[in-house]
């Protein structure tokens, strides 16, 4: 076989290079990403105008005339400059913490926005070169032009630097105004991302290095965590859903490790999730509007999932992985996988950065996590929505309490009657054994009062003991309720996720009521020869075994199968 | 003929009697590492048995395979430990979510380690809300010390 040389157009080259799917924001954040990369402490991003009329309108338009993104950065010499420029520069220009990976970053997205590339730099600001390719006069060569920078050039990079004597201008002309929004929409989309993406630069949390000030067309931008994990308040940070109250920044998964490659068994990412605040129950406190609440965390559809960072970086944002699927209820979830350079080849990165692949490994490591707190955070926003609704109207459990309340009023009172009814010895022997009843499984006061304001004879509890579904206990005076265990598979893995459906919510209200019922009357009006305590030990037993096998049954049959009608 | 070691020892005996455990496999011929819980009758010794047989609950063969593309490996060298679990009924019960719990728990503790030490953790696990009970993490985190020295020591 015989060698022979292939044939290259650089400008068609050139132009393909823009075309890998780079947004206008995203194409800039990425030249960004560079000055970040080599040191900057202070970047700006202009995107200048000019005024133009359409044939045959009557107003002139305002379109895109350059973008320009100027830092402080380390600057570069010749042979930086010319690998810069050039098409799939050298990786051993790029060291570890480099947030760059093929090395033609600057190539496309420059390209993606313009068609003439300007870049003038400086590393010791005295001497002042330049770089400049335009796609308009490249044919087979790739050929770009080189000098050093005009004085007016050179005179404004020293006005930028200010005290610094090293930096980078890309300046990016002859822009692709079929394929670029407004100038307005560009400068939005910029600064509404810049703060997330540069979250740890903008902070000054990345380790050994100053924090970066970006400014978007002279606004300056703040980082912003997605996860809010600063306002996660002391000791008591992690998320109960049952009993948030909605208005607090809470924990679902503390900061835990996994591993990403079977290759490279070192390579770890971290993984951390956290629920913000449900904004109707901000809104009903007073202290913000739900709709402040929603501007200030950024709650909303395609905000929720999980972030990406690759060398405290952004490159996914709100990321499904596969998990987190579209659902209203998960508004308030924020995951955030951390992961460095060495990672990328097993994570399988794209050149925009923006999309990333998950090991069968890292999947199975990540998934548990992921799935429980998607579990606790759908549970919490629901739980919160239900409590929010109460203020105004019904639910399916207020109703049903209610109800159940009436009935068993009567059948208190009824009972009361029999008592009164029966023999002197026997009326003795009942009230011991009720009085047995109500010592063995007394209601707490919190319990009590529920009943006492809302008639909650049925009452949600985070566990039971060993499994149990249920359980009673006794008021002396309000009488029975029954607890119901949330974290139980039927109900956490079935019944949870069918809580709009108000027929199946007041069904197994009143199967909980009546079970218990059902072993009160066992107990109360028993005519074995057997001990209270003997017989609730049994009866212990009993809803244990129920609560593990009806566990061990949804686990076996699948609570998809039991949801979708299947198998 | 391919010559099988067929050298055995059992420390003690009660590996093989029904108790709810959770356990440890380590592979020094893959450097992996697979975390689980059993209660089976034939206990510990019953459950590692059935991981390395060619029958449907054989999961540390199938996470191998499947972590690794394997289509066909004979397994060397695999060695194990595990951890008891108190004989209480939510152990020892058909359902498996306590046993879940401490499981889950001990996987988390052991990857930073067993990354560390340059191994794959190829297990997989379930959360549950039984892992946020206090003495579950007591549990696994008691259960990841005792897995990590064995890791160590087997390593040295």
């Amino acid at each position: 076989m015989e060698k022979r040389q292939g044939r290259v157009n650089a400008g068609r080259l050139f132009e393909a290079l823009g075309k890998i799917g780079y947004s206008p924001d995203s194409a800039i954040l990425d030249i960004v990403d560079n000055s970040v990369a080599y040191g900057a402490t202070k970047i700006q991003v202009e995107v200048k105008g000019r005024k133009i009329k359409l044939e045959g309108a009557k107003r002139e338009k305002t379109v895109v005339e350059s973008f320009i993104i100027k830092d402080n950065a380390v600057g570069m010499d010749e042979s930086s400059l010319d690998n810069a420029i050039g098409l799939g520069s050298n990786a051993s220009h790029y060291d570890d913490k480099t947030l760059s990976k093929f090395g033609l970053g600057l190539k496309s997205a420059s390209s993606s926005l313009g068609k003439k590339l300007t870049v003038i730099t400086t590393t010791d600001g005295v001497h002042f070169i330049k770089g400049c390719v335009d796609q308009d006069l490249l044919g087979d060569e790739y050929e770009y032009d080189f000098g050093p920078a005009t004085d007016d050039e050179v005179s404004e990079m020293k006005t930028f630097l200010q005290g610094s004597t090293s930096g980078t201008f890309v300046i990016i002309e002859k822009p692709r105004l079929d394929s670029l929004p407004s100038i307005g929409e560009i400068l939005t989309k910029l600064k509404d991302k810049s703060g997330v993406i540069f979250y740890y630069y903008l902070t000054g949390k990345v380790p050994d290095r100053k924090k970066v000030t970006l400014m978007i067309d002279d606004h300056t931008v703040e980082g912003f965590d997605p996860l809010h994990i600063d306002e996660i308040q002391g000791n008591d940070g992690d998320l109960n859903e049952s009993t948030w109250d909605g208005m607090s920044v809470k924990w679902i998964t503390r900061p835990q490790k996994i591993q990403v490659s079977e290759e490279h068994p070192e390579c770890l990412a971290t993984v951390e999730i956290t629920q913000l605040p449900h904004p109707p129950s901000v809104g009903k406190s007073g202290l913000m509007t739900a709709a402040q609440c929603r501007d200030k965390f950024m709650i909303g559809a395609g905000n929720y999932g999980i972030y990406v960072y690759r060398n405290y970086r952004l490159i996914s944002w709100a990321a499904s992985l596969d998990v987190v699927q579209q659902d209203q209820d998960l508004y308030s979830f924020r995951g955030r996988l951390f992961i460095n350079s060495d990672s990328d080849d097993v994570l399988n990165i794209d050149v925009t950065k923006s999309r990333i692949q998950l090991s069968d490994l890292a999947k199975s490591q990540l998934t548990p996590s992921l799935s429980e707190a998607k579990r606790k955070s759908i549970s919490a926003w629901k739980i919160r929505s239900r409590v929010v609704d109460d203020l105004t109207k019904g639910t399916p459990h207020t109703d049903i309490n209610d109800a159940i309340d009436k009935v068993d009023t009567q059948l208190i009172k009824d009972e009361q009657i029999d008592e009164d009814l029966s023999s002197p010895s026997e009326k003795v022997a009942i009230r011991e054994r009720k009085k047995k009843l109500e010592e063995s499984k007394p209601t707490t006061p919190e319990e009590t009062k529920k009943v006492e304001e809302g008639n909650e004879k049925v009452q949600y509890v985070d566990s039971l003991d060993n499994n149990q579904l249920w359980q009673r206990a006794h008021d002396p005076k309000l009488g029975m309720i029954v607890r119901v265990n949330r974290s139980h598979r039927l109900i956490r893995e079935v019944v949870d996720i069918q809580s709009n459906n108000a027929t199946l919510i007041k069904l197994l209200d009143t199967m909980f009521f009546g079970m218990a019922k059902g072993e009160y009357r066992f107990l109360y009006s028993s005519e074995h020869n057997i001990s209270v305590d003997k017989m609730e030990g049994i009866l212990d037993d009993y809803r244990e075994y129920v609560g593990s096998e009806l566990s061990d049954l949804i686990k076996r049959i699948g609570a998809k199968n039991i949801l979708n009608g299947g198998n | 003929m391919v010559e099988i070691d067929s050298d055995f020892y059992v420390k003690d005996s009660r590996i093989a009697t029904a108790s709810p455990a959770i356990y440890c496999l380590i592979s020094l011929q893959i450097r992996c590492v697979y975390v689980g819980q059993t209660n089976s009758k034939l206990g510990v010794l019953g459950r590692f048995a059935q991981h390395l047989s060619a029958s449907e609950s054989n999961t540390f063969k199938q996470r191998v395979f499947s972590i690794y593309k394997y289509e066909d490996i004979e397994l060397q060298n695999v060695i194990g430990t595990y951890f008891c679990l108190p004989k209480e009924h939510r152990f020892l019960s058909n359902a498996t979510d306590y046993r879940d719990a401490v499981e889950a728990l001990t996987q988390d503790h052991i990857i930073p380690i067993a990354a560390s030490l340059g191994m794959t953790v190829i297990s997989r696990v379930q959360k549950n809300p039984q892992c946020n009970l206090d003495d579950i993490k007591v549990l696994s985190e008691i259960a990841a010390k005792k897995f990590s020295n064995f890791i160590e020591r087997q390593l040295q």
